[in-house]
């Protein structure tokens, strides 16, 4: 089993997620040739169709293309596009499930802002 | 029967015959340990002794047909083989097995003959008055014959136990007994015995041996119907 | 997509007891399928009828679109490794592989020798001698060696250490992405091989109680857990698999889907959401009571 992959969310997502990480990343540059669907299959012991399922994903939504015989590529501008998607769902994702938990803890805005102030400046 | 089947079929023979030395070893040690026996009686008996003790490599024949079952259906039928295939394989195996103890017998009943009689103590052992009688071929189809009987009866029965399990077996063999009871005792009241011994004098060994072949046939229908049925 | 094996109404009775009930299911080509369910619910049957090895008490079963039952060119395409596969007395390991080799058309004996040697099986020792790990692992190699366009694997595993278990794992999928083919995987370590599965047939007391992608049973159910109060209201009208509380705080397993509102206004009220893995999914299901049961599978 690869602990990479958790049972919270379908896998084809989390496959999905992992290339778009690799992309955004740079890992995967633009119109470079991306893992075939076995071998995401044999690293992440997961079913081959599964794995296919992932690569469809970012295909449909334009991120990777297929070249006829040769396998997946990442299409220009895909770093782009991800990083805009990736910036709609920050805000859904991690802003407020913060205020939640600081709403919880009893933590106020102010000290939330100076929080986030001291976390950015660590790094 | 094409080209694969006929693969399949041999594959069974291959493996009934993988184990080499119940095949064509066992028979003749057994054989043989009851020569050796024999041999050292003889040595200090003064007369000739002719022994039936070929009929050990017999038994051990009848046990093989019986063990063979138990031994290799449940795995052949495991890895993906048809019961016809597997019954066949057998017939192959016992074909092989049956020649080859058939042909070593008339050799040996040839060289106790011929060769060095008795032994050099007066010891028939394989060449036995009557029943090794006729040529050659006639001795060797005499063997052959009586061993591949003797393996089908023993087929059949193990058939019967693996299609019907202990119950049937049990019921079989109440069964058998019954009807040998009742044949017998007709067979005393009439008075049926001695013209049966006369009837069996009369026969050539080829005849006897030759008689059994019906029998054969039908353990081997037996055999085929009861596998067919035969879940593992 | 041509169905490998076609099931219809399948029923195995055993005088009054019946181990298989009106069980009926299509498996297409080339997909890994679970057959999953407790231990004496009826795969192992199943499989055996599926190899013509037991005999159905009704119902139809198509193989490769003909029927098993001593049809070769059915049988030498399967290859069904059982949990209680039995070999002759006197067998070797390499006798076992030899014998494989004459049977399945598909065997790649270089590949049978490299599984041999990473499983470490001694292949001169007799099958008799073998520990229940190195039997369990003279089956995996020849499921694998043989390429059979219909492979059955059934607990495949027993006696294997977590280490040859993932060897079995990854060999499996490697050999399959370069040689597709339909496996029927049987187990009851569904957690382990849930990520191999595209497919999963539940059988539950002789009959099949799900039929489903891998993908959809992910989303099939979830676990909520809050105050025992809340908990109450949010599950109301809903199909309950199980509820547990521990002083106030109760945590119940659903079926079906939270939509996002409902997910949101039940975070809003302090409730959490968890994934059921396949394993949990299925232990809900089929460690019920068989009214209970007979409303999930309606």
């Amino acid at each position: 089993m690869s602990f990479l992959i958790d049972d919270s969310r379908p896998i084809f997502v989390q496959i999905a997620e992992r290339i778009e990480n690799d992309i955004i990343e740079g890992a995967l540059p633009e119109e470079s040739q991306v893992p075939s669907t076995n071998q995401f299959a044999a690293f992440y012991q997961i079913n081959p169709a599964t794995a296919a399922k992932g690569v469809n994903l970012l295909t449909e939504q334009g991120i990777l293309y297929k070249k006829r015989g040769i396998g997946m590529f990442v299409a220009a501008g895909a770093k782009a596009s991800l990083v805009e998607k990736r910036r709609e769902q920050f805000y859904e994702q991690y802003v407020v499930a913060m205020m939640r938990e600081a709403e919880k803890l009893g933590i106020t805005q102010d000290q939330l802002a100076d929080m986030v102030r001291k976390g950015g400046n660590k790094s | 029967m094409n080209v694969a089947q006929r693969g399949r079929t041999k594959a069974v023979t291959s493996t009934i015959l993988k184990d080499k030395f119940s095949w064509y070893l066992l028979p003749w040690i057994i054989a043989g340990s009851s020569f050796a026996v024999n041999l050292i009686v003889s040595i200090f008996a003064k007369d000739v002794i002719t022994t039936g003790g070929v009929a050990s490599l017999y038994i051990y024949i009848l046990t093989a047909g019986i063990m063979s079952v138990s031994n290799t259906l449940p795995f052949m039928i495991g890895f993906s083989v048809r019961r016809s295939d597997y019954f066949w394989g057998t017939g192959g195996a016992i074909g092989l097995v049956g020649a080859i103890c058939a042909a070593g017998l008339t050799f040996l009943s040839y060289v106790e003959s011929e060769w060095i009689d008795g032994w050099g103590v007066g010891l028939y052992f394989f060449h036995l008055p009557y029943y090794s009688e006729g040529s050659a071929p006639v001795q060797f189809l005499n063997y052959f014959l009586v061993i591949v009987f003797l393996f089908y009866l023993g087929f059949a029965i193990a058939c019967l136990a693996k299609r019907f399990g202990k119950n049937g077996m049990f019921l079989f063999s109440i069964a058998v007994l019954a009807i040998g009871t009742v044949l017998s005792y007709v067979m005393t009241e009439r008075g049926w015995w001695i013209d049966f011994g006369h009837w069996l004098a009369g026969r050539t060994m080829l005849e006897l041996a030759g008689g059994t072949a019906p029998l054969t046939l039908l353990f081997m229908a037996i055999s085929y119907a009861l596998l067919r049925r035969t879940s593992v | 997509m041509s169905a490998v094996v076609k099931v219809t109404n399948l029923t195995k009775s055993y005088g009054d007891t019946a181990a298989v009930s009106g069980v009926s299911f299509e498996l297409e080509e080339n997909k890994i399928y679970g057959l999953l369910g407790r231990n004496g619910a009826g795969k192992t049957t199943i499989m055996h009828m599926l190899t013509a090895q037991q005999f159905a008490s009704g119902g139809n079963i198509e193989v490769f679109g003909e029927e098993p039952y001593e049809n070769e060119s059915v049988l030498r395409r399967v290859c069904f490794i059982k949990e209680s596969q039995k070999y002759p007395q006197m067998f070797t390991v390499k006798d076992v592989l030899d014998v494989s080799a004459l049977l399945h058309p598909n065997w790649d004996a270089a590949y049978a020798a490299e599984l041999a040697e990473a499983f470490g099986l001694p292949t001169k020792r007799k099958v008799h001698k073998l520990s229940r790990g190195m039997l369990s692992a003279v089956g995996v190699v020849v499921g694998l060696a043989s390429r059979a366009p219909l492979t059955i694997f059934d607990e495949p595993y027993l006696g294997l250490d977590a280490v040859a278990r993932a060897l079995f794992y990854d060999r499996l999928l490697e050999d399959y992405a370069e040689h597709p083919r339909t496996v029927i995987l049987s187990t009851h370590l569904i957690d382990e091989v849930s990520r191999l599965l595209e497919h999963v047939l539940l059988i539950d007391q002789g009959r099949l109680l799900l039929d489903q992608d891998v993908e959809r049973l992910s989303g099939m159910a979830y676990t909520v857990v809050g105050s025992a109060a809340r908990i109450d209201s949010f599950v109301s009208g809903k199909k309950v698999l199980s509820r547990d509380a521990m002083g106030a705080i109760a945590s119940a397993t659903v079926m079906g889907e939270a939509s996002p509102q409902e997910r949101r206004e039940a975070a809003e009220r302090g409730l959490e959401f968890s994934p059921v893995s396949l394993q949990q999914l299925i232990v809900h299901l089929t460690g019920r009571q068989k009214e209970e049961r007979e409303a999930v599978s309606s």
